[in-house]
């Protein structure tokens, strides 16, 4: 066939062509058609980039900070139901429990964590969703914490739960990471009922939703643990 | 000869599959939190939504990353046998000449060379794909790679930079695929990867013909 006189179409060329597009064609169709195909390819591709973000993660890099007047004004709410349905704890009845491999299980009140080394930091907090703001916490280093109680910090993940039944878990490395924090004030005040009253974590290494409020309990585990978004499809290490 | 080689064309294929899967799942993204008043449909963004838009962005990063590495040591390095036309000098000029002969339809597409509408679009290609890798990585790292987002004064900003680079490379693809429309030899010669016999000078039937021709005149 003569497309025109310089330039000819040959069998080879014909053949190869045909034979690309309908690879292209099923690959496509295969993705589009069987949910189980997809989500198999697009699970391991964030496996990988789990390991990706493991390889490029370092305790060193210390997150941004910002001056008193960087703080956003009307920090927004965020969680998977509307902010009248959040969590009332009791900040006296509250306790902190620990599970899995620490030596100390004994359960820390307010009081407790009020008594430990206190931390402020003034970060960016970044949602998942692509939002972004600046905000001042302090706490108790969670490195300190896990430390305190004996945690075994080999090789392991450390899993936080929530009074609303979320939770979530987070690498031992991000862990002790300098800057990750059991909140408990926010702008110099305890923390209010949306936003994660009476502890929550705030860790500038990970992204928003990493950052679980109304915590009840905090297990250390050689297995990993998953969390509530993580099941849905976010991608576990979410490191910053 | 043919026009494009086959690794060439493999390449690009897979290229432009990355990238328009970016920009689609880059929609969805966008739309979970859009900084500009308006939203993209969700029935043209990849994924649909945030969780599955991200996981599509995450994977085609991926394949985005080794395709265009994979195109610029094949095609822009000297020493590659599939080292193609130039892409310089590129003058004001010659773009508003060539623009109008495209308008007319006057524009005469020379194979294996490039007009200079194409080395301007393809330079700003090659541009638009470094700004969308240095933010991506950016906005991916915050922390690990916080210099990044400094150079244009942290991750807000930053934001709005991948933004507009998947803007410019969106109205490449549209403005590349109607010169395509314009010169249908090229997607033919992209998809079959059509022979070029101008090239091919020593053609056995031609030098079996000159013989014959030869052999009659004595
Ligand atoms: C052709 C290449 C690419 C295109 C067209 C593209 C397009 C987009 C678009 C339109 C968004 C939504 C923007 C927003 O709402 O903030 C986005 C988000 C994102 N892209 Fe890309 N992208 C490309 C390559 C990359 C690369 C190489 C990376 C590197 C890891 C990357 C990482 C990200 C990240 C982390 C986000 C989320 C940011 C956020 O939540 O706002 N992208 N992309």
């Amino acid at each position: 066939m003569n497309i025109d006189k310089e330039f000819q179409l040959t069998r080879r060329g014909f053949v190869g062509g045909i034979a690309s597009l309908a690879a292209i064609g099923s690959f496509t169709g295969a993705l589009a058609l069987s949910n189980s195909f997809r989500k198999d390819l697009l699970d391991k591709v964030s496996k990988w980039n789990d390991m990706a973000q493991g390889a490029l993660y370092s305790n060193d890099k210390l997150a941004p900070t910002y001056s008193l007047d960087q703080i956003s004004n009307n920090f927004p709410y965020n969680g998977f139901y509307p902010q009248a349905y959040a969590p009332r704890l009791n900040p006296l009845s509250w306790r902190l429990e620990l599970g899995g491999l620490v030596q100390n299980k004994t359960p820390l009140s307010l009081a407790d964590l009020r008594k430990m080394q206190q931390e402020s930091q003034i970060t960016r907090l970044i949602c998942i969703e692509g939002w972004s703001a600046v905000g001042q916490w302090s706490g108790v280093p969670l490195h300190q914490l896990l430390r305190t109680i004996g945690a075994d910090l080999k090789d392991t993940f450390v899993r936080i739960d929530c009074a609303d039944g979320y939770y979530t878990s987070i690498d031992i490395e991000s862990a002790l990471h300098p800057q990750t924090i059991l909140a408990l004030d926010f702008l110099g005040k305890p923390l209010s009922r949306a936003f994660g009253a009476p502890v929550r974590l705030r860790i500038p290494v990970k992204l928003g939703f990493k950052n679980a409020k109304f915590i009840t309990g905090i297990s250390v585990h050689k297995q990993p643990q998953g969390g509530y978004w993580e099941e849905q499809g976010y991608n576990w290490f979410s490191g910053l | 000869m043919p026009i494009h080689s086959a690794i060439l064309r493999v390449v690009h294929g897979l290229n432009a599959i990355a990238v328009l899967g970016l920009i689609s799942s880059g929609w969805a993204i966008y739309n979970a939190a859009p900084f500009l008043p308006f939203t993209f449909p969700v029935s043209i963004s990849l994924g649909g939504y945030l969780t599955e838009a991200l996981r599509w962005h995450f994977m085609l990063v991926w394949l985005f990353i080794i395709t265009t590495t994979l195109f610029i040591v094949l095609r822009l390095s000297p020493l590659s046998p599939y080292y193609g036309p130039s892409l310089f000098p590129i003058s004001y000029k010659a773009i508003q000449r060539d623009l109008v002969q495209a308008l007319t339809f006057k524009l005469k597409h020379k194979l294996g060379q490039y007009n200079h509408i194409q080395r301007f679009l393809y330079v700003t290609v090659l541009l638009s794909f470094s700004v969308l890798f240095l933010s991506g990585f950016g906005l991916w790292k915050p922390v690990q790679l916080q210099p990044f987002n400094h150079i244009v004064g942290g991750y807000e900003s930053m934001r709005r930079v991948h933004f507009g680079a998947m803007a410019v490379i969106a109205s490449f693809s549209v403005i590349h695929l109607i010169m395509v429309l314009l010169v249908p030899k090229t997607l033919l010669s992209m998809l079959f990867g059509l022979q070029n016999n101008a090239t091919q000078v020593k053609s056995p039937d031609i030098d079996s013909l000159l013989l014959k021709s030869r052999e009659n005149e004595y």
